[in-house]
């Protein structure tokens, strides 16, 4: 993380609602940095959701949470290895449902939009809960 | 990459039903607000981001563990 620290600040406080490709080339980068930093000990494996967890503590208003579910949902399937350009897809998936709920948040909200993006996601694909 | 995106947009009914069906039932909700706490109060001191970082990944794998398992248990009942 401490070699990463300068590129996270500079995402930190950004908007989903700003992101453009020219952001393309550095969320691919600190994608695959936080992937391989993150690889777990025991067998080597990677998770591109552990990535969008951290991504959810450490730019929490800019890069977007999946899991394997939701991905799938939003046809951004991924391979564990080659996660980045399905990524960016759901990147600006998540960008255009944020222009279309943002009001649908209470405000001011206790967290971010798409934390509750995350949630609604999370609620409606991951468990089915509605 | 913008362009041609067909994604289904919830109503206001149906967003808020999910996001509030999270908040009902999710009961590890609270460690993803203490740990970005951590990680906002401590920004820049890597070690204790990473740490904090980390208990959502442990939670994630026991996760994703629980689930597998509730999956497999559930074809094998049903086959």
């Amino acid at each position: 993380m401490g070699d990463n620290i300068e590129e996270l600040s500079a995402y930190k406080d950004k908007h989903i609602l700003s992101l453009s490709e020219t952001d393309h080339d550095r969320i691919s980068h600190l994608f695959q940095k936080l992937l391989q930093a993150l690889k777990r000990e025991r067998d080597g494996a990677l998770s591109p959701v552990s990535v969008t967890k951290a991504f959810g503590l450490l730019t929490p208003n800019f890069l977007p949470i999946w899991d394997s579910t939701i991905a799938y949902r939003y046809d951004c399937m991924y391979f564990s290895d080659m996660a980045e350009s399905p990524y960016l897809r759901f990147c600006h998936k998540m960008k255009l449902l944020s222009e279309r709920v943002q009001h649908h948040v209470p405000h001011p909200d206790d967290r971010a939009l798409l934390k509750r993006i995350d949630e609604y996601n999370y609620a409606k694909y991951t468990m089915g809960w509605i | 990459m913008t362009q041609n995106f067909t994604i289904h947009i919830p109503s206001q009914d149906e967003f808020c039903n999910g996001y509030e069906a999270y908040n009902r039932k999710e009961r590890r909700g609270s460690i993803y607000f203490e740990a970005l706490e951590t990680v906002t109060e401590n920004w820049g001191n890597t070690e204790l981001m990473a740490r904090a970082s980390k208990g959502l990944f442990v939670l994630e794998t026991d996760f994703m563990q629980t689930l597998a398992f509730q999956t497999s248990h559930i074809l094998w009942v049903t086959t």
